[in-house]
């Protein structure tokens, strides 16, 4: 075991994507982690030995982000087995299908709300019971997961993943206020178009290429690259960053 | 070999504070100033005591023959531009818009706004892969103002500091493809003396209580954002601002 450690994080969707690579990255920052998975049980426990290769304690906890009971024995888990968090990075999002909103079931778009926010919300009330100072908590950093999706709306593609998003947008902006004064920060990270499997699931390898075209940069975004600003802004460098979003889009 | 970054208005408040953590991240820095040598001297002697390489840089961001001179001397001096802060700022006299006198919008606009789009031009000729440059980043030090709106206190600052916004955007598209990348910090309530400059010195103190994180921020709060999207960790991030405003 290396330094102290920088602090326990809980990882929603930690299994792959942005979310393996940023355990893997908040590992190499010294911190502590709980990998939260809902299936891919393999993954998640990859994901823990590597954080542990790094010199840090980690656990895989299995939980639905969407269902309350779910959340709370993870956050229970996570206190037992960590002790108590002092970052949660509210990661886990779907977009379930690619359509037009005139063709979308309503169990598609209950399935994302239910996941995307209703999830989060639940996820941060949470944390901010465990770090709040005003309940004896001892401050912390709560890192929300967007998209900007949020602000282009994504027609034709998945309005209501957008529009989860813009909720959640609004999380971070009334939730960072209401908590500002209770030592918790609570920030987001607009992801840009991300080279996972999110997308793959959608329609393969031939998506990402297509959306690749549309990013000024010229590339699709690297989870590591997410990472890095989800790090930061959970960071003390960020210190002075709260209830607001950083755009990580490569111009999109 | 060690990047090399300019910033503009560096001998005082954030451009001084970025500066200086500039350096301890192994940068080189120019550190550009309008009148107070001192100042500027004394960040030049600080990082040249980090054993980095420094000068001061006597110049008017307003006036392009200032802007050009500037950016030669810096490259002669230290070697290519990697990166540009669009720092070099001012609010003009705190007050409502019906009392500003004219001089006060003009210099305000030609310093936040020409000043910056003049530096971000000569940056983007030595920088831009098209120009055989080697690539870079420009941060534009912005402000909360530009949605706040400044009401009573600096609508043209405000202003100001909206047009900078746009700047970053539509700047940060047009050379995307070209090895640049161009952001800005939107910085809230900053214990500096630019409050002093506008006619109230005690402004940070005062109002600080009410930033929702529940105090002002110091000069190096705003320069680690400014040196993060500076580094090559921020290498996705580009055409947007951030905001660094304590909640504000």
């Amino acid at each position: 075991m290396s330094a102290k450690s920088a602090g326990v994080v809980l990882i929603t969707g930690a299994s792959r994507g942005i979310g393996a690579a940023t355990a893997r990255l908040a590992a190499k920052r010294g911190y502590d982690v709980a990998v939260n998975y809902v299936s891919n049980e393999a993954a998640a426990k990859k994901v823990v030995g590597e954080v542990e290769a790094a010199g840090r304690r980690a656990i895989a906890v299995k939980a639905d982000v969407a269902r309350e009971a779910d959340i709370l024995a993870m956050f229970a888990a996570v206190d037992e087995k960590l002790g108590r968090i002092t970052g949660l990075v509210n990661n886990a999002g779907i977009f379930a299908k690619t359509g037009r909103v005139e063709d979308v079931a309503a169990e598609t778009v209950k399935a994302v709300l239910d996941l995307n926010v209703l999830g989060a919300l639940l996820c941060a009330r949470e944390a901010v019971k465990r770090m709040s100072t005003k309940r004896g908590g001892m401050g912390g950093v709560i890192v929300n997961v967007s998209s900007g999706a949020a602000t282009r709306g994504s027609p034709n593609s998945y309005v209501w993943y957008a529009a989860s998003k813009a909720a959640l947008d609004a999380i971070t902006l009334g939730l960072g206020l209401e908590v500002a004064g209770e030592g918790i920060r609570v920030v987001g990270m607009a992801a840009g178009v991300t080279e996972t499997d999110i997308h793959t699931a959608a329609g393969g390898t031939g998506r990402l290429a297509q959306m690749a075209k549309m990013v000024p940069l010229g590339r699709v975004a690297q989870p590591d690259e997410m990472a890095e600003a989800i790090l930061w802004l959970m960071s003390d460098a960020a210190r002075y960053v709260t209830a607001t979003t950083l755009r990580a889009g490569g111009g999109l | 070999m060690p990047k090399v970054v300019l910033v503009t208005g560096g001998g005082r408040g954030i451009g001084a504070a970025t500066a200086k953590l500039l350096a301890k991240r192994g940068y080189d820095v120019a550190v550009n100033y309008q009148s107070n040598i001192t100042a500027a001297g004394k960040v030049v002697r600080e990082i040249e005591g980090m054993g980095r390489r420094a000068l001061a840089i006597q110049g008017d961001v307003a006036k392009e023959a200032h802007v050009v001179r500037m950016m030669s001397a810096v490259e002669e001096r230290l070697g290519p531009l990697y990166g540009l802060v669009n720092n070099a700022g001012i609010t003009g006299r705190i007050g409502r818009l019906d009392d500003a006198s004219a001089e006060t919008l003009q210099s305000t606009m030609d310093i936040n706004v020409v000043g910056a789009l003049l530096c971000a031009r000569e940056a983007v000729k030595r920088m831009s892969t098209k120009h055989g440059g080697a690539g870079g980043v420009i941060v534009n030090v912005s402000s909360v103002a530009t949605t706040l709106g400044s009401p009573n206190t600096y609508v043209w600052y405000a202003a100001s500091k909206g047009a900078v916004d746009a700047m970053t955007l539509g700047l940060g598209l047009e050379v995307a493809k070209e090895g640049i990348r161009v952001v800005g910090v939107a910085a809230g309530l900053t214990d500096t003396d630019l409050h002093a400059a506008g006619g109230e010195p005690n402004r940070a103190r005062a109002i600080g209580p009410q930033v929702p994180l529940g105090r002002a921020a110091q000069p190096a709060d705003i320069a680690e954002a400014i040196v993060w999207l500076m580094s090559d960790d921020a290498r996705y991030c580009t055409a947007t601002t951030l905001r660094v405003g304590g909640g504000r």
